[in-house]
């Protein structure tokens, strides 16, 4: 397998994005702390939630590392197995290094100000609280690994569909999900449908139980479902291009 | 070692049958020419072979091993094909670069020494060549690549005659110093007749013809005389087809007749060029 | 060395030729290093094993020979063995052609003989 040189150019394709994406916050934190200083006349910071800006960022990153990438490790021998096992190597590593940034940022905002972090938000823990600082890592780290997998799994499958079937994934899906789904269940379930799956999701991401680490075991079982569903995808993949 | 085997590949698209049970086998360090008119095969036997498009049923073999999903032998392998491939923002050198990182054995300064040949700036950005210096990189990346497999697709699409000149003297004198296993795709069918040892005609997703330089240009001529003559000459030979201009009649044929051509009637050889329109026309 | 081969000789058979007629006019002297199959085969843009086989057949008929390690070179007395073999070949090769051609024509043997005197001059 030749792993290495395929990692180096997964690493390479968001070496720059992922830069620039924390150049970006840090511009908005400083922007921020000083308009908020001129106006309220106070140092005391009120924005929160940089984690959501990061699942953005890594599924972006995880949509744009699919055909790109294909092609040029086509082109240059590489199998479609090692093209996803880097993939999963580069996910791992920025998933990881995002979310280790994000939390030690969560930690040094909320000693400075009155700042609370999307985790926080959502399971009441402090940021800078000791015994939650290793939860709050482990849930930022599984949330973007399960952001980055959805972002490459979307990418693929739209790769893989002819263009009819695109056109009919890109308006059927939101139609059905917007206006058909709610229409359905109001009609016939009076709501029901929609309660469950809110119920599902407030239940596996821990939420109703105020407990991350069953969020943090969902995400885990959601990547692994995810990446299996991309490698289905991935094996059998052609190489399809204007020209041929 | 690279030897590429390919068994009984069949690929459709659909209802169109691209490759229909072809079998053929390139031998190592031999320089093969792989002609066929537009939507023959050739790259789709190309892409095949190098895992980038599966084969409806059969498979192909380098050194005896399944490239199938194999690093190890597609590490081997350098394509070069029309499609594009390389993400159009890249500049030059980097594409230089990451060549040598997926094929280690790469050598970069004859790479810049070859780009300082063709004129190339290595400085550019892929979206900003022309087809000739799309086909330039590449044609610079597959000779510098050192794999012992080049599979060229088109290679001197889009070059001028002079650098066309360059190309096939750069490829012969790299294989000379380092033999290795190349196949040319090309429509340019005259200039890559004196370098190719080995000729593989494919037409309509056959392979119709597999057999060295020299025996195709022995079997190929051309009998012209008075149409009468030439006939009753040639009755029982594999004619591929025949023109008449006048009373004269130029036959076309593989394999020379055994008799002396009567009074009258002259024997031509034919050029690779004739030989593949004659046998591709049917 | 812009070489363009016809299609009616093998190319290898014209490659030795072209080395021949090198020798034959004083371009290649004897004991001098011939060039090389690379050379050979980049120059005139054929396969090196069609210019291999082109000089293994001057090899074979002693007129070029070679030295370990440095190369083929061309022997002694080879100009005199290319001269006598193309004189061999000259009836066939030129002449008779020539004959068929003028018969073709109608020209008669006299109107030939004169051509030939008017042509030569030694």
């Amino acid at each position: 397998m030749r792993f290495l040189p395929a990692w180096k150019y997964q690493m390479n394709g968001v070496k720059w994005p992922l830069i620039i994406y924390y150049i970006v916050i840090a511009s908005l934190l400083v922007l921020m702390g000083v308009s908020l200083s001129i106006v309220q006349g106070r140092d005391r910071i009120t924005v929160g939630g940089l984690e959501m800006a990061s699942m953005i960022f890594i599924f972006v990153a995880g949509l744009n590392s699919y055909k790109p990438v294909f092609f040029m490790m086509s082109a240059n021998g590489i199998s479609r197995r090692t093209m996803f096992v880097s993939f999963l190597a580069m996910l791992g590593v920025v998933a990881a290094g995002m979310a280790l940034v994000d939390t030690l940022y969560g930690i040094g905002m909320k000693m400075a100000g009155d700042y609370r972090t999307m985790f926080e938000q959502l399971y009441g823990r402090a940021a800078n609280a000791p015994a939650w600082i290793p939860g709050g890592f482990e849930w930022r780290l599984c949330s973007y690994l399960v952001a980055g997998m959805a972002g490459y799994l979307i990418t693929i499958l739209y790769y893989r569909m002819n263009k009819a079937v695109k056109l009919l994934v890109s308006i059927g899906v939101p139609i059905l999900v917007l206006f058909v789904w709610p229409a359905a269940d109001l009609t016939w379930f009076n709501g029901a449908t929609i309660r469950a799956v809110g119920w599902l999701i407030e239940w596996a991401s821990g939420l109703s139980s105020g407990n991350p680490y069953i969020g943090v075991m969902s995400n885990i079982v959601l990547t692994a479902l995810l990446g299996a569903l991309c490698y289905l995808a991935l094996r059998r993949a052609p190489i399809k291009t204007k020209t041929s | 070692m690279s030897r590429i085997e390919v068994k009984n590949v069949t690929k459709k698209f659909g209802a169109v049958t691209a490759l229909d049970d072809v079998s053929v086998t390139i031998e190592e360090n031999k320089i093969y020419g792989l002609l066929g008119r537009n939507g023959a095969g050739k790259s789709t036997l190309l892409s095949i072979i190098t895992n980038r498009v599966f084969p409806t049923s059969g498979e192909v073999l380098i050194d005896g091993e399944p490239v199938l999903e194999n690093d190890r032998v597609l590490g081997k392998v350098y394509c070069m094909s029309e499609q594009p491939l390389y993400p159009e923002s890249m500049r030059i050198k980097e594409v230089f670069k990451w060549t040598r990182e997926f094929y280690p054995d790469m050598d970069m300064d004859y790479a810049l020494a070859l780009a300082d040949k063709f004129a190339l700036s290595t400085r550019k950005r892929l979206k900003s060549l022309s087809t000739g210096y799309t086909s330039i990189y590449k044609i610079i990346v597959a000779l510098a690549c050192n794999a012992p497999v080049l599979l060229l697709d088109e290679p001197v699409l889009g070059l001028d005659a002079n650098f066309r000149d360059v190309f096939y003297r750069e490829l012969i004198a790299r294989y000379s110093e380092q033999p290795r296993t190349v196949v040319i795709s090309t429509h340019l069918i005259e200039e890559a007749a004196d370098v190719v040892e080995h000729v593989l005609i494919i037409n309509n997703g056959r392979i119709i013809l597999d057999d060295s330089t020299q025996n195709v240009l022995a079997a190929g001529c051309t009998v012209t005389g008075p149409a009468a003559l030439v006939d009753e000459y040639v009755a029982g030979r594999r004619v591929l087809g025949s023109d008449t201009l006048g009373g004269i009649k130029s036959v076309y044929l593989l394999g020379l007749p055994d008799a002396p051509a009567p009074a009258g009637v002259e024997l031509s050889r034919m050029k690779l060029q004739s030989l593949f329109i004659h046998l591709t026309n049917a | 060395m812009e070489v363009d081969f016809s299609a009616d000789v093998p190319i290898f058979l014209q490659v030795a030729e072209m080395i021949e007629n090198a020798v034959l006019s004083g371009a290649l002297q004897e004991d001098e290093q011939a060039p090389s199959t690379t050379e050979i085969s980049v120059r005139c843009k054929i396969n090196p094993a069609t210019a291999l086989k082109g000089i293994t057949k001057l090899v074979d008929e002693g007129v070029l020979y070679k030295k370990r390690g440095l190369g083929m070179y061309v022997a002694k007395g080879a100009r005199q063995k290319i001269l006598e073999k193309r004189q061999r070949q000259f009836y066939e090769k030129y002449m008779q052609p020539l004959l068929h051609e003028a018969k073709k024509l109608e020209l008669s043997y006299e109107q030939l003989a004169e051509m030939l005197r008017r042509g030569y001059t030694p």
